[in-house]
């Protein structure tokens, strides 16, 4: 008994220092998981502005250093404390994965602020440890990405007050192909509400997956959506995220070399309404249970077994 | 409501599940002494080959004993037998929810099973018929999921037929809104079950269930839908356009028990709910603030009462039948800074070995947002706490998110005893609390006389007549409503696993730096690692070619 106590409470180095480059070897994980499932400890703040994004994430975040800059003698604390508020993500990179995607965008985006959701623990690691190398190596860049693991189908709006995002990205999702695990999908009629809700008026939502049943399970979805407007051909060309989300992400170069699906890649982008008002009204005592009006759908009333 | 097991509208009808069986309680809104009609809500299993009972259960309002035996209840004119085929199956289907609504003139009534089942019974012309008192749903639906939370609500149409329908919040997350067929299409002899249907899917609470629903009006005119889930929170989303989220009410730190909001316009928006914290908050749902709070309250440790008042013990002992103290607050409109602290004043409660929390179960709200009603898991009594006005001088200021003095303390204002503990609560349009209980008193009726709360069980018609027809069937009550494991935690309550997702070591609870226990990420991996690469290519190398010395990428 007293051996085994000692052996749990030794100091464990981690296999990666903080600021070394991760091995990926090391951090493989499971590819699959169920974000359904009841049984996670997570934590979260009860509200988003209960949350201090500068604490661990974005410690040196260009926001923060405006403010050093030019502090009155008094009151230090509060410009630093309110410039720290100011400090949220604006860019979501949904199950980010190996963090290629995170991490391309910093630069393309020194305005945003870019954070990358993952559910796995060990995937996590590997990013938080991909990005602190890279801010070691390049000084004064990447301060404005970082990761978290949480439960992107849950706990977003305990994080992002509403309309504070610029951009959300889905890139290869699992595409959960048996039709019981439909909702497990990232992009779903209920989740597209929260999204909305998330995003601000104007703000885009990218998908990309090499799946093509996926990729028209989410067209459907988000053409279905009534604050989903696709964007034009032309707008996608000109977007340079649509061109970093086809080549960047670790997913996209595993589909360039091996190709399971296929080697192509189906995207979409959609906006999100500017004005919402527009649409109150347009669901009325006439067309509530019309089909093809949105969540309204034909069901087997027969008991089953 | 955890479960709704008690719902009311207006004042003239009221809708009860006792266990396994619904009954409807109708009283005529106008002649107050009329006396109340009792309907037995059958569930589906029941099919045509069970001899409808012809019971009639008439009783004049303030005549009845309800302690005495059944029999003396319920004047008979003419056959009282009971039917045993009125039971269905053995394993008894405990009602998840019922809900109830006046369209026209005819009362409909909803109630949800446990088996998936949502059964829509329609009793037509509210004058007193004396024939069929037990009612054969007119419309069954079969959810994917057990649904805890019921809403009534029809859209006005300028034009054609206004559309009527039932909301069902249900275990998966999702709200689906039902459609309830018009009066004049119902088809007695038909199928209840329709083949197929449609269906709205309204909104959904991804990976979580609905606790609370319920739809409330804007300042504009327009509508909300406000549901409440395990994880804490309340959306707010338009209604019908419910794919627009109008905003969240955060700030609970616990799965959230019960939820009401206001329901008439001309009313501030209103929103009350009770959480698994032990707190009840109240928040204007128009600006997803949150305006006050009832601090939490523990379940009285075993057996002593710190009051003058007389107490009933419970027989189970789990949950002791005492007040919590504290009931001297009688200031009404006074808004004061915030109280955390329980009012039980133990900062300790972790270490007091019965330091449970009172979760509220049910709370309820008045129509017209005067005062507040809530029942609490373990304690057999409910409270009644006043909502001050509000101050608008203390409204204004843009960082009242940041600054929690805006917070109101609800006092609590009356208690009022149960003989055991309430299982749900719903509120009469004229200002009446009823109370749902155990036998032999079932429900019970508490009327506000003045400014006080006064108990008039006794001479109350609904209660009188629900009473009788329950205790003739000997039904019994469940201790609670709240549902509980084997090993006596809370089914909402969330469970703190330690098993990582992708089936790592377990960490042990966090015991000592993060990384302690991770094997996963232990530096000795890569030694392992690179002997172990080291001793395979000397492996293949032996069938020739060189060998090579390893080296990290």
């Amino acid at each position: 008994m007293p051996k085994q106590s000692t052996k749990r409470t030794r100091e464990v180095e981690p296999i990666t220092a903080d600021g070394e480059m991760p091995q990926k070897r090391f951090y493989r994980s499971r590819a699959h998981c169920n974000p359904l499932s009841f049984n996670e400890n997570f934590e979260y703040p009860a509200r988003p502005d209960l949350f201090d994004w500068t604490e661990d994430h974005y410690p040196n975040h260009p926001l923060l250093l405006q403010s050093k800059s030019s502090t009155n003698d008094q009151s230090d604390v509060i410009p630093t404390f309110h410039n720290a508020s100011r400090v949220k993500p604006n860019v979501l990179d949904v199950g980010c994965g190996f963090g290629g995607l995170t991490i391309s965008l910093s630069p393309l985006l020194p305005n945003h602020t870019i954070l990358g959701l993952e559910i796995r623990t060990k995937v996590t690691e590997y990013v938080r440890l991909r990005i602190l190398a890279h801010r070691k190596e390049h000084p004064d860049q990447y301060q404005n990405c970082s990761v978290m693991r949480t439960n992107a189908m849950k706990y977003l709006v305990h994080y992002f007050p509403k309309n504070s995002l610029d951009k959300i990205f889905f890139c290869f999702p699992d595409p959960h192909f048996k039709k019981k695990n439909h909702p497990r999908r990232i992009i779903s009629e209920r989740l597209l509400s929260e999204y909305c809700y998330l995003l601000k008026p104007g703000g885009k939502l990218y998908c990309i997956t090499d799946v093509k049943d996926l990729h028209d399970w989410h067209v459907e979805k988000c053409d279905g959506h009534p604050l989903l407007v696709r964007c034009s051909e032309e707008e996608m060309e000109e977007d340079p995220c649509v061109e970093v989300m086809r080549k960047e992400t670790e997913e996209g170069k595993k589909v360039e070399r091996e190709g399971r699906f296929g080697h192509e890649k189906y995207y979409m982008v959609y906006r999100r309404l500017e004005e919402e008002e527009r649409l109150l009204g347009g669901v009325s005592a006439d067309n509530f249970f019309e089909i093809g009006q949105f969540g309204v759908e034909v069901f087997d009333n027969q008991k089953k077994g | 409501m955890s479960k709704q097991l008690l719902h009311s509208f207006r004042s003239h009808v009221v809708v009860a599940a006792l266990s396994d069986r619904a009954f409807a309680v109708l009283t005529s809104e106008q002649d107050a002494t009329s006396g109340a009609r009792v309907y037995e809500l059958l569930p589906p299993a029941v099919s045509a080959h069970a001899a409808p009972a012809k019971k009639r259960s008439k009783v004049n309002g303030g005549g009845a004993e309800k302690d005495s035996a059944a029999d003396d209840n319920v004047v008979k004119e003419g056959e009282a037998q009971e039917t045993k085929s009125d039971l269905s199956a053995d394993t008894k289907e405990e009602i998840q929810a019922v809900c109830s609504t006046e369209i026209g003139s005819h009362i409909w009534l909803a109630v949800s099973r446990e088996d998936k089942t949502l059964s829509l019974y329609c009793v037509a012309d509210v004058k007193f018929q004396e024939d069929v008192m037990q009612l054969q749903p007119v419309a069954i639906y079969n959810m994917p999921k057990r649904a805890r939370c019921l809403v009534f609500h029809t859209l006005p149409s300028s034009t054609g037929a206004d559309c009527h329908m039932i909301i069902a919040g249900d275990l998966s997350g999702d709200a689906f809104a039902y459609p309830v067929p018009s009066y004049d299409a119902i088809d007695l002899t038909a199928a209840a079950a329709a083949k197929s249907s449609s269906r709205r899917l309204l909104l959904g609470h991804t990976a979580s269930m609905l606790t609370g629903m319920q739809v409330a009006p804007t300042n504009n005119g327009r509508q909300f839908i406000l549901t409440a889930d395990r994880d804490e929170k309340v959306r707010v989303s338009c209604f019908p356009e419910t794919h627009i989220v109008h905003g969240y009410l955060l700030g609970h730190t616990a799965f959230v028990s019960a939820m009401d909001a206001v329901s008439g316009d001309g009313v501030r928006p209103l929103c009350l709910t009770g959480s698994g914290d032990g707190t009840v908050r109240l928040w204007d749902y128009q600006t997803c603030k949150e305006v006050g709070m009832v601090p939490l309250v523990l379940q009285p440790p075993g057996g002593d009462s710190s009051n003058n008042d007389d107490l009933n013990v419970n027989d189970e002992g789990l949950r002791e039948a005492a007040l919590c103290k504290d009931d001297n607050n009688f200031d009404e409109n006074e808004d004061e800074s915030v109280e955390f602290d329980g009012d039980c004043g133990d900062d300790d409660f972790d270490e007091k070995c019965d330091g449970l929390i009172a979760v509220p179960l049910a709370v309820a709200m008045s129509s017209d947002a005067e005062y507040v009603v809530v029942a609490r898991e373990g304690i057999s009594s409910i409270d009644i706490h006043p909502i001050p006005d509000p101050d608008p001088a203390k409204n204004t200021s843009g960082l009242s998110s940041m600054f929690l003095s805006q917070l109101v303390s609800l006092h609590k204002k009356q208690t009022l005893q149960c003989p055991s503990q309430p299982l749900d609560v719903c509120l009469l349009s004229d200002g009446s609390v009823l109370v749902l209980a155990r036998e032999p008193e079932y429900i019970l009726h508490f009327r506000c006389i003045g400014s006080e709360f006064e108990d008039m069980t006794s001479t109350s018609p609904i209660c009188s007549v629900l009473a009788s027809v329950a205790t003739s069937r000997s039904i019994s009550m469940p201790i609670t409503a709240l549902e509980y494991n084997e090993d006596g935690t809370l089914k909402l309550q969330k469970k703190v696993d330690n098993k990582e997702l992708d089936g790592d070591e377990a960490e042990g609870g966090e015991s000592n730096a993060g990384n302690s226990g991770l094997h996963w990420n232990d530096k000795e991996r890569k030694n392992t690692h690179r002997l172990a690469n080291g001793r395979r290519r000397k492996r293949n190398c032996k069938g020739g070619g060189t060998g090579e010395e390893e080296v990290d990428p």
